[in-house]
């Protein structure tokens, strides 16, 4: 059966309309239920549930391979930490970890401290992190990637992720930047929408 | 009530803090249908936003208005369907609550100690109902205490080693009942985060009182701190380590979709 037929969807949805779809579905099929295990006819319909969206999902995805861009990634790096990289992408974080560890002390290059950094990072050693995103920049001050990472996490700290929960939310800036285009549109054409504008 | 994890109130809609209010007041009805009416009683904040959380990726949330059974002068808005999720953190919440009964048995002063025994066989009975009905988690629950305890006992100075059982707590709890693979993942972030700042604000907070008691606590630990002047030297490094989990938690927010409440649960006050 059809994917998206399946979630009642179309091919020109939108990924968040999707992940929608899924969601309602998911809740008629299951009702809400809370628990690690489903009885077997609603546990079949569960599985082509999931299948439908892992599908779809990961077809888009497909799609977007090559749309990754590591901006600012200077250098040659070798095959080594370009698998890492790739591995870190999968969620592959305990695999990541212990071939880093494999590299001794006096290897560790900035791209070793910046994918630690990383690693650690997703896997929830926030404090751990934070150290070993500044080790990456002071070894190589030059690299964007590293300085973009670790100036992120100096934002968190500092209370930047505020300012993230306010545009999350950002009905108010719509109607504003709506609104002021709207008033921009007017006067090109010799009227005007707001006058103090 | 109890708990860390506020609403910026503020920032939401009047009609989205009715909503959440509406949330608070049918967990507490839950708790006392399910629990008996001293069981209303453990109602903690922590445990409403769960609530949230969860009805807000399942939404079709009606609310109905009715009157508070403590206040009759006080409108209440109730949810109009169907709840595992509520009855859920029901039951999550007596297990949190007999569990942290036990701890305050064992560390309080004499005359506390005493009030927390005679109440104890009353919730030892409504921990083993929660137990029969959710025996994973009261196992989730067992082995994340003896690990706190562990590690504590060991003085650990790690803040990542230290948060790591609240926060693999909080992540199994908000990630229950997730059959996709991939959302459960997203879901079990956001809670590990959440679990993380929950652990870390709560000894920030308690920096003081520990100092006096004598008891453990991670930051007094690692940043050798002796006395209350101190703590002024390190409180923007320690409110660092609060703060770069809280936008881990907001970044984990994005990767999962919500029916409804989106920007309720986005509003947290970290």
């Amino acid at each position: 059966m059809d994917p998206y037929e399946i979630l009642g969807i179309t091919p020109s949805s939108t990924d968040e309309e999707i992940k929608i779809a899924y969601r309602k579905r998911a809740f008629e099929v299951t009702g809400g239920h809370m628990g690690e295990e489903l009885p077997p006819d609603i546990a079949a319909k569960v599985d082509e549930l999931n299948a439908a969206y892992d599908n779809i999902i990961d077809s888009r995805r497909g799609n977007n391979a090559y749309s990754y861009s590591s901006t600012g990634s200077y250098g040659n790096y070798s095959q080594f930490y370009i698998d890492l990289r790739q591995k870190l992408r999968a969620g592959n974080y305990d695999e990541v970890e212990g071939m880093l560890q494999s590299i001794p002390e006096n290897e560790r290059s900035g791209e070793w401290y910046y994918i630690y950094a990383q690693v650690t990072y997703k896997k929830g050693r926030f404090t751990e992190s934070a150290e070993y995103a500044k080790r990456a920049c002071d070894i190589d001050s030059t690299n964007p990637e590293y300085s973009d990472f670790y100036r992120k996490i100096q934002a968190d700290a500092a209370g930047g992720y505020r300012q993230t929960q306010i545009s999350s939310s950002d009905e108010c800036c719509k109607l504003c930047a709506f609104l002021s285009c709207l008033d921009c549109c007017c006067e090109s054409t010799g009227n005007d929408c707001i006058p103090c504008c | 009530m109890y708990g860390k994890v506020r609403i910026n109130v503020p920032e939401i809609k009047v009609r989205e803090y009715d909503e959440y209010k509406g949330i608070y007041c049918s967990l507490c009805k839950i708790l006392g249908k399910r629990y008996g009416v001293l069981a209303r009683a453990l109602l903690t904040y922590d445990l409403t936003y769960l609530a949230l959380f969860l009805l807000g990726l399942n939404g079709s949330c009606v609310f109905r208005s009715g009157r508070c059974p403590f206040n009759f002068t006080k409108k209440c808005h109730y949810l109009d369907r169907k709840s595992p999720e509520l009855e859920f953190c029901a039951d999550v919440t007596v297990i949190l609550a007999y569990h942290k009964l036990l701890d305050n048995i064992h560390d309080s002063g004499f005359w506390k100690r005493i009030l927390y025994t005679l109440i104890r066989p009353y919730f030892a009975l409504k921990y083993k109902k929660a137990k029969k009905l959710r025996p994973d988690i009261c196992n989730d629950v067992s082995e994340y205490i003896i690990a706190q305890q562990n590690l504590e006992s060991q003085k650990c100075s790690d803040l990542d080693e230290i948060s790591k059982p609240t926060a693999e707590l909080l992540g199994k709890l908000a990630a229950y009942g997730e059959f996709n693979t991939e959302i459960k993942l997203n879901r079990y972030r956001i809670g590990f985060c959440l679990g993380r700042w929950i652990y870390l604000k709560d000894a920030i907070d308690d920096i003081d009182e520990d100092i006096k008691s004598e008891n453990y606590n991670p930051f007094v630990l690692k940043y050798k701190i002796s006395d209350l002047s101190e703590k002024e030297k390190y409180l923007e490094e320690m409110n660092a380590q609060l703060n770069i989990t809280a936008g881990a938690f907001i970044d984990a927010l994005d990767e999962v979709t919500f029916l409804q409440f989106e920007n309720i649960i986005n509003f947290v006050n970290l």
